[in-house]
């Protein structure tokens, strides 16, 4: 019966495990020092709940596990929490690194969970409906962020037009989502 | 004409990152660990449904249903695979045959009268909402309007993946036009409780809109500002008493109603 069990289990842990790099791409994102060790972490956290895994799509789920452990990896950088404090009184977003400056400015105006919607779709290519569960709101009203999201991300990009960097003044004409 | 996500993803800084090194090390490493205490698995959506719904969401692509065709009724609107839950197998809501109906009218500059439509949702917690312009198509998502689309869902945040559904008080949906540029709001509030509101107030504009059948609302923002969609949504009963309230900050989306003049957030 245990072996039975623990066969289900794995079978079932295959279907999570396969969204390894997708994870560590979210992380890389984000500026986690190491990519790869928040997905394993990540994976692991995964295996020791894996009933409170959705089944059906682990995905929003493992990058919910990603955001509060790179998170979490800052605060320690910053001396702010204990080791093992990944609670999440109000929402928080790692801020993307790896852009340009212009791009890197006009997300940051945005409030860290618009912010984290725009990205959850452009960067990680999840269905409004995957964000959404990854959020923990509504597809509705994930769409509305969204909505206003992109709009207010091209309106920080069109206002940075009189004095763009050269990587993004190619592709400066923006258009309204 | 570059949009933003498209933007975005053009510079993604990990377009170009090596896979995980040792996948299978990390896997057999995990397998070692113990497991935590196990519960019954929560029901989950049919393939047939997760497949219809992946094919609405590929549909759909990104930024808001795409209905545009003249000639469908708020029945065939709602019924459809782009409304039907929005995409969210956790809770898909579909409409009530018969129960859809024009709740109110907007007069939008340049555009003319748009109806909101609604339709009772086959869960509880679930209705369907929908504008429906003078031409006879549906927003949004089509050349001249983006946002919301008409949509059936769940009036619940899941926050904590636990199927744990939170009341969200006033669900506030918003379709903008161009040409000239209008946000037309629109929405619900909480169909599970005694349908008592009568009027809403946004008091960032001091716009005070009717509430239909207790729920429904819709009314043009007068601003008519691309740049601000701040919004304090109010809604009173005949009484005057606060039934729900939702707030969204400037530029920070969705807040909780922290001034001390404002009546608490519903969720």
């Amino acid at each position: 019966m245990g072996n039975l069990m623990r066969a289900t289990d794995e079978k079932r842990f295959d279907g999570v495990f396969v969204h390894l790099d997708a994870v560590a791409r979210y992380a890389r994102r984000r500026g986690a020092r190491d990519p790869d060790d928040v997905a394993a972490e990540c994976m692991t956290i995964a295996w020791r709940r894996l009933d409170d895994v959705p089944a059906d799509d682990a995905l929003p789920w493992l990058l919910g596990c990603a955001r509060r452990l790179v998170l979490a990896q800052r605060r320690r950088e910053q001396g702010r929490v204990a080791l093992d404090d990944i609670a999440e009184p109000r929402f928080e977003a790692p801020e993307p690194v790896g852009l340009d400056a212009a791009l890197t400015a006009a997300l940051l105006e945005l409030s860290p969970m618009d912010r984290e919607a725009l990205l959850l779709v452009a960067w990680e290519d999840l269905t409004p409906a995957q964000a959404a569960r990854t959020l923990g709101i509504n597809p509705v009203a994930f769409r509305v962020r969204l909505h206003r999201a992109r709009r207010r991300c091209t309106s920080a990009l069109e206002a940075r037009l009189s004095r763009p960097t050269p990587d993004v003044r190619s592709e400066t004409e923006i258009t309204h989502g | 004409m570059v949009d933003v996500i498209t933007l975005l993803r053009r510079h993604d800084p990990a377009a170009h990152a090596p896979a995980v090194a040792d996948p299978a090390g990390i896997r057999t490493r995990i397998a070692l660990e113990p497991r935590s205490g196990t519960r019954p698995a929560r029901r989950r959506a049919s393939s047939k449904r997760r497949f219809i719904v992946a094919f609405a969401l590929a549909v759909l692509a990104l930024g808001g249903t795409a209905v545009a065709d003249r000639l469908l009724t708020a029945s065939d609107v709602f019924s459809s695979p782009d409304a039907v839950g929005q995409g969210d197998s956790n809770a898909p809501v579909h409409p009530v045959a018969g129960s859809e109906r024009a709740v109110q009218s907007v007069s939008v500059p340049g555009i003319g009268s748009v109806q909101l439509w609604a339709a009772e949702g086959s869960s509880v917690t679930g209705a369907c909402l929908g504008l429906r312009f003078p031409d006879g198509t549906w927003g949004a998502g089509n050349e001249r309007s983006g946002g919301n689309g008409p949509a059936c869902f769940t009036e619940r945040d899941d926050a904590m993946f636990e199927g744990t559904l939170i009341a969200t008080g006033i669900d506030a949906l918003e379709t903008d036009v161009d040409a000239p540029f209008n946000r037309i709001v629109y929405g619900i509030i909480d169909s599970d409780r005694p349908a008592t509101a009568v009027r809403i107030v946004d008091r960032v504009t001091g716009t005070t809109t009717a509430v239909v059948d207790g729920r429904y609302f819709a009314y043009l923002d007068p601003r008519a500002d691309r740049q601000r969609d701040d919004h304090t949504l109010v809604a009173y009963d005949a009484a005057g008493a606060i039934v729900a309230s939702e707030v969204v900050a400037p530029g920070s989306g969705t807040a909780p109603a922290d001034d001390p003049n404002a009546p608490p957030a519903q969720g």
